[in-house]
């Protein structure tokens, strides 16, 4: 099964892994420049507007770290749609389901073993942005990312763990979109829905009711996206071992 | 007899119809059974709820004894099914679904499938979506027969064929079958092609068996009568059709038909000619058929 869920996707992993590298190659060649940008003004001066030589330099460094963080802000949403919608939609479609499954491989392993697959390749990716992207922070954008110019929810959703478990929630969330909708609606169209729904009110509705700490907010968000993980994934075993024609 | 599959007062409903209603028959284990029957009679249906991909709304059905259960590993490793949609991974080359086929089954026999592969002359270094209808639909019968299943359930293997690569399949069927003593249920249209492969025949007609019996029986007991229509005169157990033309009658009949004129001629029909025969006469119900629930004169 990890193989066939290799060979299924090894293209759109290669992708991403790419992309991954080519966002970590970025953060290095900022960071260098950074420092070499700074490296003869007054470290006062660095975080400010003043001067004309480091306020630059400062805005420029603002303008990269928000390609960085919208590079990895939408990177949860996209494994939901390029790897969580069609891990059960595009085999039930092409009945590919029936092959694998009189081959002699159970319905829940089938499942469990694709998402698994795709889960840990991702999640391995995107535990990697989020630990390069916390270096680069510190090192180039610390005052940047509390406040100014960029979106709170994007320095939230970045870094920690919270980003990680939206992953593993966005594959579960699109596993059992795949069995429930089946070819009434697109299964991608419903998988961003209820991604955006879900990243909305935690960010919005539920993280302002968090005590104001970094890290219980992130561990309180990764919390539920992981509960809600294991709910639609649960829920998606129960759909597919009961699925008939 | 032992049965691999065995279907009691099954049905299939799908909304308000019935693809399948009151079906109660056997499949002999060890037998290579053809399943013939008009469109719609429930062939597929049937072949579908053998293999659990469909779940029955009346009756009940058994396969080597067991319940059927799609989510049983024993189960799935005990039956094949050739869908009739013919499922691949279209973007994988031949020789990965091989690979897959041994990755996913624990009895995978590779060098059968390698053998059968090369003499139907598949490309193996080609992707499936590359090869014609018919190749692809050979591919998948060698996915299924590859796992050696105990019950191989094949829904029209035969369609999309040319005759030639029909004559491959059939031996290839026929090799796996005689080296694993593998009981299949094979349904078709094209009659004359089971002739050669199957020893027992169930001819379904609106999910009512028609026919239940072994090809050898059924050519054994079936008779075409042709004679002039003014004497018809004999003690006919089982007319089953009669055809005029002009001052001559043919007749197909089951059993003993004692003795006929000497302006009668008596000849043995082929199991095409039988199972057209019933085909006309959809009321008609050889004797080898199990009486089912239905019978009692209403349709």
């Amino acid at each position: 099964m990890i193989w066939l869920t290799w060979r299924r996707y090894r293209v759109r992993l290669i992708l991403l892994a790419l992309y991954v590298l080519a966002l970590i190659v970025f953060m290095f060649i900022t960071e260098h420049a950074f420092h070499i940008a700074t490296a003869h003004c007054p470290q006062q001066l660095i975080r400010t507007d003043q001067g004309d030589f480091c306020g630059h330099g400062v805005s420029r460094i603002e303008s990269n770290a928000s390609w960085v963080a919208n590079g990895i802000g939408i990177l949860p949403v996209l494994i939901g749609m390029v790897f969580g919608a069609p891990l059960v939609a595009t085999e039930l479609y092409a009945q590919t389901n029936r092959l694998t499954w009189m081959q002699g491989v159970t319905r829940t392993k089938w499942l469990v073993y694709s998402w698994l697959t795709l889960t840990t390749a991702t999640v391995f990716l995107m535990s990697m942005l989020a630990l390069f992207v916390q270096w680069w922070a510190t090192h180039v954008v610390a005052s940047n990312f509390s406040g100014g110019g960029l979106n709170q929810q994007y320095p939230f959703m970045i870094t920690g763990v919270a980003p990680v478990a939206l992953t593993i929630f966005s594959l579960s969330f699109g596993a059992f979109v795949g069995v429930a909708v089946r070819r009434f609606v697109s299964p991608y169209f419903v998988t961003l829905i209820g991604l955006a729904v879900a990243w909305t009110f935690l960010g919005n509705k539920y993280r302002p009711t968090v005590p104001s700490d970094y890290w219980l907010r992130q561990w309180s968000e990764a919390g539920i996206y992981a509960a809600l993980s294991a709910t639609f994934l649960g829920l998606a075993i129960w759909a597919v071992r009961r699925w008939r024609v | 007899m032992t049965a691999a599959l065995e279907t009691v007062d099954l049905g299939r409903r799908y909304m308000m119809n019935w693809g399948l209603r009151n079906c109660s028959l056997k499949v002999p284990e060890g037998s290579i059974t053809g399943l013939v029957g008009p469109n719609g009679a429930g062939k597929s249906t049937l072949l579908r709820l053998a293999a659990g991909i469909s779940k029955p709304s009346a009756g009940f059905l058994k396969v080597f004894d067991q319940k059927v259960d799609p989510n049983s590993l024993d189960f799935l490793s005990k039956v094949g099914y050739l869908d009739q949609s013919r499922p691949l991974y279209k973007q994988f080359r031949v020789d990965e679904l091989m690979k897959l086929g041994g990755k996913l089954s624990d009895s995978w026999d590779q060098a059968s499938v390698a053998r059968w592969l090369e003499e139907l002359k598949i490309p193996l270094d080609w992707k499936v979506s590359l090869l014609s209808v018919g190749q692809q639909a050979q591919v998948a019968l060698a996915m299924c027969m590859g796992k050696r299943p105990n019950l191989l359930l094949l829904d029209e293997p035969m369609a999309s064929l040319d005759p030639l690569a029909r004559r491959g399949v059939s031996r290839m069927l026929l090799d796996s079958v005689a080296e694993h003593e593998t009981t299949v249920l094979i349904s078709s249209h094209i009659v004359s092609e089971l002739e050669s492969i199957c020893d027992y025949l169930i001819m379904l007609s609106k999910s009512r068996v028609q026919i239940a019996g072994t090809v050898e029986s059924l050519l054994a007991n079936h008779h075409v009568l042709v004679g002039p229509l003014a004497s018809a005169s004999f003690e006919s157990t089982n007319v089953i059709s009669s055809t005029k033309a002009g001052r001559q009658v043919t007749y197909l009949i089951e059993g003993d038909f004692g003795s006929v004129g000497a302006d009668w001629q008596v000849a043995s029909p082929d199991l095409e000619e039988i199972v057209l025969a019933y085909l006309e006469n959809p009321m008609k119900q050889s004797v080898t058929a199990p009486k089912g629930p239905n019978e009692g004169g209403h349709s």
